[in-house]
């Protein structure tokens, strides 16, 4: 007997409004029309929470960009999952947070691309770091678990103790350090 | 990191909940699960935030009382100690 998975890692979309440098997401597989339904998603979630599974991870692409992420997000609940949105927050304002909440979101996971704001919104190619840290302060006003996820290279590793230093402000319960998987460089 | 004191309230961590089914109950928090059962599952049951350590010791040690009170009260706050370690219990 194999033992079942306890985790569904769902890539709701490879569509994504950041063009960060490191990102392996496979454009090509973006196209709308391939993405499955809400409800192929909802049925999956079911099957998940019938065979045992935990976790529900919901990453991409950018998750945001689906409209219906508020109904996954409780469709996954509803199955007996723990729910974490992996997502960059681009496009995530206090309304929006608090519906994934009363949804049942149980975790969310912001990255982060630098300490420092002008490096970080160049690797990202969009001016997101001030909204990340804001964001990062409405998230602690909720009582969901918070994770931070710093993606180091070669372009920032040489200050890795001033990133975590300022992680540590955010006050996430946890931070996880991500290098970059290496397709051209690092 | 320091023991619970008899008037500390422990509950569950931001972010973690109970999860799995009535006959395998679990605690789920970020990227992790813990399966609980027997006196672990006592034990967390009574984290709700309202009662105190103090009160969980005294339950614990009524509804165990072959075993030595001392012993028991060690067991738990040893046991809490770990999970806020964790960052699965707060007190």
């Amino acid at each position: 007997m194999i033992p079942n998975p306890l985790a569904l890692i769902a890539e709701i979309t490879y569509r994504c409004p950041l063009h960060c440098v490191y990102c392996s997401n496979p454009l090509d597989l973006a196209a709308v029309n391939s993405e499955l339904s809400t409800e192929k998603w909802i049925d999956i979630f079911q099957q998940s929470g019938k065979l045992g599974m935990l976790h529900a991870h919901f990453t991409g692409g950018e998750p945001l960009v689906r409209p219906d992420l508020v109904e996954l997000i409780a469709g996954a609940r509803a199955s007996g999952l723990y729910t974490n949105l992996i997502t960059s927050g681009v496009g995530l304002g206090e309304a929006r947070l608090q519906a994934f909440v009363d949804a049942g979101l149980d975790h969310i996971q912001i990255s982060f691309q630098d300490s420092r704001e002008g490096a970080a919104n160049w690797i990202a190619g969009a001016k997101a770091h001030a909204h990340k840290i804001e964001l990062s302060r409405t998230i602690r006003q909720h009582k969901i678990a918070f994770t931070v996820n710093l993606v180091i290279h070669r372009q920032n590793i040489d200050h890795l103790e001033e990133m975590i230093a300022f992680i540590e402000q955010l006050a996430p319960e946890r931070m996880e350090i991500a290098h970059t998987q290496y397709y051209g460089w690092a | 990191m320091a023991p619970p004191e008899d008037s500390s309230q422990p509950r569950l961590a931001t972010g973690c909940r109970w999860g799995g089914t009535e006959q395998d109950r679990m605690v789920l928090f970020p990227e992790g699960a813990i399966r609980l059962h027997g006196t672990g599952l006592q034990i967390l049951e009574r984290c709700d935030g309202q009662r105190t350590f103090g009160q969980m010791i005294e339950e614990l040690q009524a509804q165990f009382s072959v075993a030595d009170p001392a012993k028991i009260r060690a067991d738990i706050s040893q046991f809490l100690e770990q999970l806020q370690h964790k960052r699965i219990v707060d007190y």
